[in-house]
């Protein structure tokens, strides 16, 4: 499988990307200019700097997330690059995985990029600034934004317009970071008939609202990191299976799944 | 020696609509086979089949032994191709298109020998998005001669050239065949063809009406010939005498005042013969063989 001219190739044509520059400007002020407010208000501390991080990251990361990978195949059929692909020795699979290397890169540079730069403000400013706890914040992001690209990208296998692409990954964003727990307790008090539980809730409602990702990921910063809080459906649970390991394969889950999923109808499609 | 190309028995429908119907062709290794066809007959169809961007309905096709769905990597790793309906990577210029396509098949080189070949030197270190229809072409038939393939698999690959462009195009298709390479290119225009092919198959409505060299298709359809004599006297008793030949169709007087035969072709020397003997004195003689077109209109109208 000869992925890596894929790769290479997706990669040589990411610095033309308007979206990637804009994304990195975006979280190079979102980082920086967070911690340059804290500076302007006194006394700034890195504990409430990665604690204000923590929320906007959660929600800023899986949209990039989603600008880099909508394309990722629907595009190259639009515009008929698969095509020339693969006239090539590409296999469907070597597209696909050479095209999510590329994309994954890609995302990866620009966050990592913008908190390398964000972190010399940090360094000079910040007297209580942890380097290893910046970098592990900033790997998270990575992941958690990785997990809605390839969200993105399975859709994009799928789906026959970038039209219905770009509608079917922000539904899947706005209904996983905003309305999944909702949805999960929704479904609780209809299985229930609105009698008001006591207590503890049962385990399968802790484990669905603990593998949202946006839960996971909150949970992975808060408990690992100590940055922002605990999530409220797990903040007070004994479950043996609320452990980071459980919400990074949850995150990990929430990836292949859909690029398991999408692989296979385009692997059958009539390009 | 497996065959360059072994299509069998394949059919492909969208939805009701057949586009390509139960074709069989095999074409051997070293043959230039030129697929000719109006637009819209199966052609791309056919091809995208070979390059497994759309599957069968029914029927398998092979490369050079692999099966083209099942292994089609290994069906490809044989194949360099100038495809249709491809688009450029929007920033890359065309050096940068030349180089995927090496790193695609492993090959080392310089993209710019390739680029050279085809004429556009000057442009290697532009955006191809710029390129006019005919560099884009240019650059995507650069991609195809990429590690010097045993078959060279072309769809239309003179639309969007000049004519210059197109006869430098043949030459290349002519030199690499010289090196060993198969060519499987397709055209709607027939001079095309006629210039390069070894073979011809011509596809209609899905089908294929005919495989033959250019030569014999001429004789199947027919083999007419028009004979223009220009003769010293003529009488209507000739040429009721010429037309009473064996194998020949039709005599009359052109507007010049030539005696015009339509004939089998080798029935020219009876009728010159026949002049001959009733002391009719030939001045000059032009033969104007069946064009292809001629053919093409004739074997399109038959399948129909």
């Amino acid at each position: 499988m000869n992925w890596q001219a894929i790769a290479q190739n997706d990669l040589r044509k990411a610095i033309h990307e308007r979206g990637a520059w804009a994304l990195f400007a975006g979280f190079f002020l979102g980082f920086g200019g967070l911690a340059a407010l804290l500076v302007q208000l006194g006394g700034p501390e890195f504990e409430g700097y990665i604690d204000l991080l923590a929320p906007g990251v959660g929600l800023l990361v899986p949209l990039a997330g989603i600008i880099l990978g909508y394309e990722a195949i629907i595009g190259e059929r639009e515009s008929g690059t698969a095509v020339l692909s693969l006239s090539m020795p590409h296999s469907r699979a070597g597209l696909i995985v050479g095209k999510l290397v590329g994309r994954t890169t890609l995302l990866a540079t620009v966050i990592a990029a913008a908190a390398l730069l964000a972190s010399v403000i940090l360094l000079y400013f910040f007297p209580s600034f942890s380097a290893s706890r910046f970098v592990g914040f900033t790997a998270m992001s990575i992941v958690y934004g990785t997990t809605f690209l390839w969200i993105a990208a399975g859709l994009s296998m799928t789906l026959s317009t970038s039209r219905r692409v770009i509608a079917a990954a922000f539904g899947a964003y706005i209904g996983l970071t905003l309305f999944w727990t909702v949805l999960i307790d929704l479904t609780e008090t209809v299985l229930f008939r609105f009698r008001p539980t006591s207590g503890e809730p049962e385990t399968w409602v802790t484990l669905a609202s603990f593998v949202g990702p946006n839960t996971s990921f909150n949970y992975v910063l808060a408990e690992v990191l100590d940055a922002g809080t605990v999530p409220a459906a797990v903040v007070d649970s004994s479950a043996n299976f609320v452990t980071p390991v459980v919400a990074l394969l949850a995150l990990v889950g929430w990836a292949i799944l859909p690029v398991l999923g999408g692989f296979l109808s385009f692997r059958q499609d009539d390009l | 020696m497996p065959p360059a190309i072994q299509i069998h028995d394949v059919t492909k429908r969208f939805g009701s609509f057949t586009a390509v119907d139960r074709v069989d062709l095999q074409i051997e290794q070293g043959e230039v086979f030129g697929f000719l066809g109006h637009n819209g007959a199966g052609k791309s169809t056919l091809i995208n089949m070979l390059l497994d961007h759309i599957r069968p309905t029914a029927g398998d096709l092979e490369a050079f032994g692999a099966d083209c769905q099942t292994d089609s990597v290994e069906a490809r790793k044989h194949m360099g191709v100038l495809p249709d309906g491809y688009g450029v990577y929007s920033g890359l210029t065309g050096r940068q298109h030349v180089q995927f396509a090496m790193e695609s098949k492993g090959v080392d080189g310089e993209p710019l020998n390739l680029l050279d070949r085809v004429g556009i030197t000057e442009a290697a270190d532009r955006a191809a998005e710029g390129y006019s229809k005919g560099m884009t072409q240019r650059m995507v038939f650069a991609m195809a001669l990429v590690g010097e393939p045993d078959l060279l698999i072309l769809d239309e690959p003179t639309s969007g050239l000049d004519p210059a462009g197109a006869r430098s195009m043949r030459e290349i298709i002519l030199e690499e065949n010289e090196r060993g390479a198969t060519v499987f290119f397709s055209s709607h225009i027939l001079e095309q063809i006629e210039a390069v092919a070894d073979r011809v198959g011509i596809m209609h409505q899905g089908q294929l009406a005919a495989v033959d060299t250019i030569g014999g298709l001429r004789d199947m359809a027919g083999g007419e010939t028009r004979l223009l004599i220009a003769t010293d006297n003529l009488e209507d008793s000739h040429i009721d005498a010429v037309e009473a030949l064996d194998e020949v169709d039709q005599a009359g007087i052109t507007d010049e005042g030539r005696l015009a035969v339509t004939c089998a072709k080798d029935t020219k020397m009876d009728v010159l013969l026949a002049l001959d003997e009733r002391g009719v004195e030939v001045l000059d003689l032009t033969t104007e063989e069946a064009s292809l077109e001629d053919l093409f209109v004739e074997y399109t109208r038959r399948s129909e």
